[in-house]
């Protein structure tokens, strides 16, 4: 499932206002990939460490969540985290007139389904 | 020129285990590391006072002040420091707790020798990443117990004068051990329960002075607890410490709206919730359906100190606080070495509704939504 995942977010194509993604494994392994300046792979595997705390953090004040948005002066980041607890981290422009929303939730449709019907 | 080692220390009650650490860590490190370790959180406390440390490991159970415990204290004098909790009892409980607390790892011990060198790994790791200094604006809890422990367990010798509205008193601390409180007209143990039942109000550390009479002479540990128990049981301050003057008024409880309630350190300006401004909602997203206008469930406000200002139909203003305290240092953590700016704040999105949690320069916000339900036209409502 690794794998497929793996091989999905390689051939993923970007969308218009995405600056950087990265995906973190349960196995706390995590791969990205980033179109703008500044972020740098390390920073990233940190910043989807931080996300994954905070999914453990708001599960145990007992809120469950599908999707959080981390907003920051210059840039969102969205993130979704998987059953098989698998987490997607996508940084994009904070401008919302040239950021792809479609394309956003393409790519988080894809993610959610990715490897899935290999486990039906 | 030689570049200077960083200071790692370990504290663990296991003495056994902090011989091993002190050998393999330094190993691992090429000598890169300066193994310190503490057996317990006095002579960490110690430690930190005597040396800059780079990153503090702590055990979870340790008699006495347990790791969580040690971490809220942590809280307060050293917030920018570098935590780790590394424990034999990783359940997601402990987690969630420790992260929530201050920690920014949560490592569990390895069974195997083999398994020390990915704990070396990850810690060296995570030395890479140095909070900024002289940070502020970090949300953190700052109760007058915590303050208290933090000059016992450090062997001060300070004076903590408190006031809380009218009420005026000072405990005298002397190389870490309570000698004397009053308030009023009480004196000794009972001018102590009395100033830590108050909920709320302003204390300043000072410098010590002598008391004029030492009428404290029992164990600082017996008497913080005796201190909580009596104030669980008894329900906080309800007599004046004179005990005459029936116009005295109670001690100030923090929950009720529109009240400039004294603060541990600055006074924050209360607003009302409608001058609230609510960070505007994001577009809507295709994935989410939409069921209904939003309604408010839960709203807290709180200061940067942890103390609540506002709260509605918030049944745990605790663990909202807790949550906004970890997320003041989540999102710098997260923004380290990335061109995104500053945190504003952060939205969840849940099955049953939306949550933002901010955290500004002089306050914290919490507000859950949920979808209401809309009536369909023949009068049934929408499941």
């Amino acid at each position: 499932m690794k794998e497929q995942i793996n091989q999905w977010f390689e051939q993923s194509a970007p969308f218009e206002g995405i600056l950087a993604c990265g995906l973190r494994f349960p196995d706390q392994s995590s791969i990205s990939k980033s179109w703008a300046d500044g972020f740098e792979e390390s920073s990233i595997e940190n910043a989807l460490r931080c996300v994954s705390d905070g999914f453990q953090v708001a599960q145990f004040n007992r809120i469950v969540p599908t999707r959080l948005r981390w907003v920051y002066s210059g840039a969102f980041l969205y993130c979704e985290r998987r059953q098989d607890g698998s987490l997607l981290g996508v940084f994009t422009s904070k401008n919302l007139g040239s950021l792809d929303l479609d394309g956003l939730e393409r790519f988080f449709g894809e993610f959610q389904t990715v490897a899935r019907a290999a486990t039906l | 020129m030689a570049q200077k080692r960083k200071k790692i220390l370990f504290v663990d009650d296991d003495v056994n285990l902090l011989a091993i650490l002190q050998q393999i860590m330094a190993k691992f490190s090429g000598n890169a590391w300066e193994v310190l370790t503490a057996p317990d959180v006095s002579r960490a406390l110690g430690s930190l006072q005597e040396h800059k440390i780079d990153l503090l490991v702590i055990d979870i159970h340790m008699p006495l002040v347990d790791g969580l415990q040690f971490l809220n204290l942590l809280q307060r004098k050293y917030p920018n420091i570098l935590k780790v909790v590394l424990t034999g009892d990783a359940t997601d409980q402990n987690r969630a707790t420790c992260l929530g607390s201050g920690a920014e790892l949560f490592l569990e011990k390895p069974r195997d020798s083999g398994g020390w060198q990915s704990v070396y790994a990850t810690l060296h790791e995570l030395t890479r990443f140095q909070p900024e200094e002289g940070f502020h604006g970090v949300l953190r809890r700052v109760g007058l117990q915590d303050v208290l422990q933090m000059e016992c367990l450090a062997r001060n010798s300070s004076l903590l004068k408190i006031s809380a509205g009218s009420v005026q008193g000072a405990v005298f601390v002397k190389d870490g051990q309570i000698i004397h409180a009053q308030c009023g007209n009480r004196s000794g143990e009972d001018a102590f329960n009395y100033l830590l039942s108050l909920s709320g109000g302003e204390f300043d550390v000072k410098p010590f002075s002598a008391p004029p009479t030492q009428s404290i002479t029992g164990s600082w540990e017996f008497l913080l607890m005796e201190a909580a128990r009596k104030r669980d049981e008894e329900g906080g301050a309800t007599e004046p410490p004179g005990g005459t003057d029936e116009s005295f008024p109670t001690p100030p409880v923090i929950h009720t709206s529109e009240r400039n309630t004294p603060a541990i350190v600055p006074v924050i300006e209360a607003a009302s919730a409608a001058e609230m401004e609510l960070p505007a909602a994001p577009r809507r997203l295709p994935a989410i359906a939409d069921t209904g206008r939003p309604k408010v469930e839960e709203m807290l406000v709180c200061s940067l100190q942890g103390e609540v200002l506002h709260e509605y139909q918030c049944t745990n203003t605790n663990g909202r606080v807790g949550f906004l305290e970890f997320l003041s240092q989540k999102s710098r953590q997260l923004a380290q070495g990335l061109p995104i700016g500053e945190f504003d704040r952060l939205e969840i999105t849940a099955s049953d509704g939306r949550v933002v949690a901010q955290v500004q320069a002089d306050r914290g916000l919490f507000v859950r939504t949920s979808r209401a339900k809309v009536a369909e036209p023949d009068g049934t409502m929408q499941p």
